[in-house]
């Protein structure tokens, strides 16, 4: 629905807030989807999610399935040939899901994000590096960028680097 | 871009309303808009003392072109009726005094426009542009090399304000944002659909934080200057699953601030570089409204929805009347740390003595708002400036913190070499790090040489994925003036966006 610019009236921001709490409680259920961890299914439950245009690149021990958006994010799976997704890398203007991209990785992503500024607080580029799940991200409004892969699904023969 | 201010309710429906011996009357017809603008249309400053003659026009079908005026705040209004009228502020403020002036149409009571001033104490005129900022730790401490500060909130077309401090002053995002509890006790306009939704943004930032609620207008003060009708947002409440994931900072604990001052190149928060805002349906950039950003919400749960840009959280300056081209962030140089660091942000790019370049040289950027970073090998291509980051962040073999890996513990001393997007110019910069852990131990909040990862070293491909980023946190600001220009608007070094320093 479009903003129309007259359609205004006076709320008080205690009110608003007390309507967020009512959203939480009635959150949209939306369709359980994977992708870090998940298999070919969950990359085409993303690439439904986002909209997206895809390309998909065969390497031996690899595939990418690279997905563009049409506000211009791209981001790139990394299916093994068993066909589970072990990397996932964004870069562009908006946010992909990180629910979304994480998957049952969520979680552990939300409890080690917490802990690491709440012993310093501020923004700053993320780094993530525990031996179930490694996240950078970083950027800026309008640019942001990227990873997650989960060290002990690599395939043998793939360098970590190979992920972006 | 700058917004058009009209501060008119439109309304198809009047009542005839006297106004003592107003001339004409009867009613409106129905179906014909009253529309009451003003000049000035834009909030300002007076000094004590001072005088602004202001003029209402009212634009109807009919003969009766009357306004009534009415003051809120000290000062005096030379008439009640007069168009133009002349406001005379009073004779001396001890502080920067809130008023508002309101024409309502004489022929139409619910048709009103108002313009919000800020009474100015004689001796603060020459800095009515200038807002003190601090690197002290916040609200909630620890916080190393977050630079905070105070604006005022205001219901709109009101002098009801609630001052906030500990906003975190931020260049690379766009938007104020605070949090609901700070200003409980205000009245703020809320947007919505024509099924009456209520407009909501979801700020979602590189570390994986968001911060979520209610878009609100209000008249924002923030030194001399004056934002009227500017959409803030609101953070309160969690977003239903979709789009907005991560980190839902919306206390200060968790924020470390009681909020957000957004004052980056862009001027809203869904705005492309030199292009346009694809969350607005008229700019065709998108064929659905652009994922984690604005969401019309009911009862029952929230939808994504396109939203005009004038509905868009803003950088507070583009609303301002003067000044509005930018900002300038001047910290004092620094060696080592320090307890705290007080320096200034500078409203408008060359539009006074105190804010002109001198010898800052714009650093030009590319369609990300980024520029090129030349350092230990690596051609860093989406390399950008931001007070909001708290420290230097960039790709390297440097050791990490074991309690901490987003930050180095390990020395270093070298340089970065800095290049405009269109290859000029060039410049160097010193880059010193030290152990983050022995810093913190001072228990100090400002940090010339902290300093952290920022992705993988040597990963940044030539199509711009991998860690391409070289990040200039808060330390960069120290011993600098660095002048944020924002996209389409001109300044004496050229037309924004480009920072200069």
């Amino acid at each position: 629905m479009k903003i129309s610019t007259t359609n205004r009236k006076q709320f008080r921001p205690s009110q608003l807030g007390l309507m967020g709490v009512g959203l939480m409680m009635l959150a949209l259920a939306l369709p359980a989807s994977a992708s870090l961890g998940g298999d070919l299914g969950s990359v085409q439950a993303d690439q439904a999610q986002m909209k997206a245009s895809i390309k998909i690149t065969q390497s031996e021990a690899y595939a990418v399935h690279e997905m563009k958006t049409e506000t211009g994010t791209v981001v790139r799976e990394y299916v093994a040939s068993d066909g589970h997704v072990f990397g996932v890398a964004w870069h562009g203007p908006f946010m992909p899901s990180m629910q979304q991209i994480l998957g049952t990785y969520f979680q552990q992503y939300i409890t080690a994000l917490k802990a690491a500024k709440a012993g310093q607080h501020g923004r700053r580029p993320l780094n993530i590096q525990e031996p179930g799940l490694v996240v950078q991200s970083g950027g800026h409004m309008r640019a942001y960028s990227g990873r997650v892969y989960v060290p002990e699904m690599m395939p043998q023969s793939v360098n970590a680097d190979l992920i972006k | 871009m700058r917004r058009l201010l009209t501060l008119a309710l439109i309304v198809t429906l009047g009542l005839a309303v006297g106004c003592g011996s107003g001339s004409g009357g009867g009613s409106t017809p129905v179906g014909v808009p009253t529309t009451v603008t003003l000049s000035p249309s834009a909030g300002q400053f007076v000094a004590s003392s001072g005088t602004l003659v202001i003029t209402a026009a009212v634009a109807t079908g009919l003969s009766n072109t009357a306004v009534n005026w009415t003051l809120s705040g000290p000062g005096t209004l030379s008439s009640k009726t007069a168009n133009p009228v002349t406001y005379t502020a009073p004779s001396s403020v001890t502080a920067n005094t809130p008023v508002v002036v309101t024409a309502t149409a004489a022929a139409s009571s619910s048709s009103t426009a108002y313009l919000p001033l800020t009474v100015l104490p004689a001796a603060s005129v020459a800095t009515a542009n200038v807002l003190a900022i601090s690197v002290d730790g916040g609200p909630a401490p620890p916080y190393p090399d977050g630079a905070f500060t105070s604006v005022t909130i205001c219901s709109p077309g009101t002098t009801t304000c609630q001052t906030v401090d500990g906003i975190l002053v931020d260049t690379g995002s766009e938007g104020l944002r605070v949090l609901s509890s700070e200003i409980a006790n205000l009245s703020l306009t809320t947007l919505t659909d024509s099924n009456g939704n209520v407009l909501n943004d979801c700020a979602q930032f590189g570390d994986g934080s968001f911060t979520w609620g209610p878009v609100g207008l209000a008249d924002v003060r923030i030194s001399g200057e004056v934002a009227g009708g500017l959409p803030v947002q609101v953070i309160s409440g969690t977003p239903p699953s979709g789009d907005c994931t991560g980190n839902n900072e919306n206390t200060a604990p968790l924020l470390g601030a009681n909020g957000i001052l957004g004052i980056g190149l862009e001027p809203t928060d869904c705005y492309i570089p030199g292009t346009g805002s694809p969350c607005d349906s008229s700019t065709g950039l998108a064929g659905s409204p652009p994922p984690g950003t604005y969401y019309t919400c009911s009862s029952s749960g929230c939808s994504a929805a396109f939203v005009p840009v004038s509905d868009q959280v803003a950088v507070p300056t583009v609303y301002f009347s003067a000044d509005n081209n930018g900002t300038v962030v001047t910290f004092p140089a620094l060696a080592g740390s320090a307890a705290t660091l007080d320096g200034t942000l500078s409203f408008g790019i060359g539009t006074q003595t105190n804010n002109v370049l001198g010898s800052a040289v714009p650093y030009g950027v590319d369609a990300n708002d980024n520029f090129v970073t030349l350092f230990v090998g690596q051609t860093l291509t989406s390399s950008f400036i931001d007070s909001g980051s708290n420290g230097l962040f960039f790709p390297s073999a440097l050791t990490v913190c074991t309690d901490n890996a987003s930050f180095y513990c390990a020395p270093l001393a070298t340089t970065a070499t800095n290049e405009g997007a269109s290859g000029t110019p060039i410049g160097t910069v010193n880059i010193t790090i030290d152990d983050a852990d022995t810093l913190f131990l001072t228990g100090d909040s400002a940090f010339s040489t902290l300093g952290g990862p920022n992705g993988t070293v040597n990963t940044c491909a030539v199509d711009g994925s991998g860690s391409c980023s070289f990040d200039f946190g808060l330390p960069f600001f120290f011993g600098r003036s660095v002048f944020t220009a924002v996209d389409g608007q001109t300044t004496t070094a050229g037309t924004g966006p480009f920072w200069a320093y």
